[in-house]
């Protein structure tokens, strides 16, 4: 039987495009300082550090190397994850069956990017195969470009409805001091106004690029009780992968097998059977607009074709009936290593009733997911009830 | 003071190999063929092919040709002058589609283009690219 487990603290950084007042080892330290001032801890009392990182898109391999004075690993157990857009999610699953397993009592995820030091579309490009994708086609925009367009002839979704998703992420991430894009006065007609970059894909549908780090730190039930007022428990984690090529699930943004596949696995571990009723909150890695209104529907949200819908009658807005990526979302800020451990730190906040001006009043389970590759997807489901 | 730079740049050159199927399918674009391998177990048929199936965990051996005309799934353009229609094609006899570029259309037209075929280049070298583009069947 696996261990009890709860996040019991998370930190950030302050999440910008460009944070040329430090380098790689100072981001990350300020993350980790923060977590381990949130649970009183110094890092002593962390068992081993796991980490979490796209590479190369700075530039360099072994970043964590460089970086070890930054992220407290001198002589611990460390592990280092690149699995893309899932790379949080990946290291905070592996935290918690670090500590499940009873062999760490108290572990740290941590994910960092900075992607101002490197030339993220360049990096990404080398993501696709490179035998036929990478000659035809290049970088994660044209390609989220095709599976939108196929997402609106399946679902009947329109540009409108994919602008709500944007406006309303810059207008969330207002209520985060941690958030990178915070536009308040942001509006449907600016989305729909800003540059084509590859139809129907404008550029105030797609997350920005972010330098940022994070760092939560997870523990086994006592220590949780001891150290936590309120821990954010872990009820269940699921992952599940993709075959390689774009054309291999030609409706890949219409029919996401994969978060199909590890949502519903998460949700009968959890017993969760009406996520949109069950869920108090959800943090979902949406790269774009219309990826968020996918996501409602293969998350079972809504009925098949009904995303547009969802945001048309405000059910995910922050004072909806399920707000959705109350942060701002990957929209607002996107440290690729770190975004979607974010998500995590994010939907822990919610029910550790610590998320601020951002709060889900009376949180008490929350999702938080992981979207890579186009075809890698990871949840968690966290509660405020031991599982 | 507070901000300082070190700016540099880095050539990486790779090579890749292709592999049994891909060497099969890449010789055949050559010769203006396109190869595809079947499943056993499923029933898929891929292309670009493989020699495993994914899904069911088994090696394929059944390879048969493909048209080289399809049905558009989806597309994308980005605007450049020309601008660049990228397509999502599944090729007739297919289950899987590729991505490639589709050419002789105007972006106004794509909601209305449902067949194309390959437009194949003079100077082929077995090459994804031996495939100008995909063309609207009119
Ligand atoms: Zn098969």
């Amino acid at each position: 039987m696996p261990r009890r487990v709860a996040i019991i603290a998370t930190g950030q950084t302050k999440h910008a495009a460009r944070r040329l007042d430090v380098n790689i080892a100072e981001l990350i330290t300020e993350a980790v300082t923060r977590a381990l001032q949130d649970a009183d801890l110094t890092m002593r009392d962390i068992d081993a550090v796991l980490l979490g990182n796209m590479e190369p898109f700075e530039g360099f391999l072994f970043p964590e190397l460089w970086a070890v004075e930054g992220w407290g690993g001198y002589m611990k157990p460390s592990v280092k994850f690149n699995t893309g857009g899932t790379v949080g999610t990946t290291t905070a699953i592996a935290a918690y069956y670090y500590v499940a397993s009873g062999i760490y009592d108290t572990v740290m995820a941590i994910g960092f990017q900075k992607q101002s030091e490197g030339h993220t579309q360049t990096a990404i490009t080398t993501v696709g195969d490179p035998i036929w994708e990478r000659s035809v086609m290049a970088g994660a925009i044209g390609n989220f470009a095709v599976m939108a367009t196929t997402y609106m002839h399946e679902s009947g979704v329109t540009e409108e409805q994919a602008a709500k998703v944007a406006v309303k992420a810059r207008r969330n991430a207002c209520l985060n001091e941690y958030a990178h894009l915070q536009m308040p006065d942001i509006t449907v007609e600016d989305v729909l106004k800003s540059e084509m970059l590859a139809y129907p894909v404008k550029r105030l549908d797609m997350c920005p690029q972010s330098d940022g780090a994070v760092a939560v730190i997870f523990a086994e039930e006592s220590k949780a009780q001891r150290l936590a007022p309120r821990p954010a428990w872990i009820k269940a984690v699921a992952t599940a992968h993709e075959q390689q090529y774009m054309g291999d699930s030609p409706k890949r943004l219409a029919e996401m097998r994969s978060l199909i596949a590890a949502s519903r696995r998460a949700y009968q571990a959890a017993g969760i059977t009406n996520p949109r009723r069950e869920l108090d909150v959800a943090e979902i890695y949406e790269v774009a607009s219309f990826a968020e209104l996918a996501m409602y529907e293969n998350l079972g949200f809504c009925e098949r074709g009904e995303g547009g819908k969802l945001i048309d009658a405000g059910v995910t807005e922050l004072t909806g009936e399920l707000p959705v990526n109350p942060s701002g979302g990957v929209l607002s800020t996107n440290p690729i290593g770190a975004t979607a451990l974010i998500r995590v730190a994010e939907a822990a906040l919610q029910i550790m009733g610590k998320a601020g001006r951002r709060q889900v009043e009376g949180a008490r389970t929350a999702l938080a997911t992981g979207y890579g590759g186009n075809a890698w997807t990871d949840i968690l489901i966290l509660s405020r009830e031991k599982p | 003071m507070s901000e300082w730079i070190v700016r540099q740049k880095i050539r990486i050159p790779f090579q890749y190999t292709t592999g049994r199927a891909l060497t099969r399918f890449l010789t055949g674009l050559a010769e203006c063929r396109i190869w595809a391998t079947r499943c056993a177990e499923c029933a898929r048929v891929y292309v670009p092919p493989r020699s495993f199936c994914g899904r069911c965990w088994r090696e394929i051996t059944e390879w048969r040709e493909l048209p080289a005309e399809g049905e558009v799934m989806s597309y994308t353009v980005r605007p450049a002058d020309p601008p660049l229609i990228l397509g999502l094609i599944r090729l007739d006899g297919a289950d899987t589609a590729l991505v490639h570029r589709l050419g002789e259309v105007e972006p106004e037209e794509l909601e209305r283009v449902v067949r194309v075929r390959a437009v194949w280049r003079e100077d082929r070298t077995g090459s994804i690219l031996d495939i100008a583009y995909f063309a609207p069947v009119r």
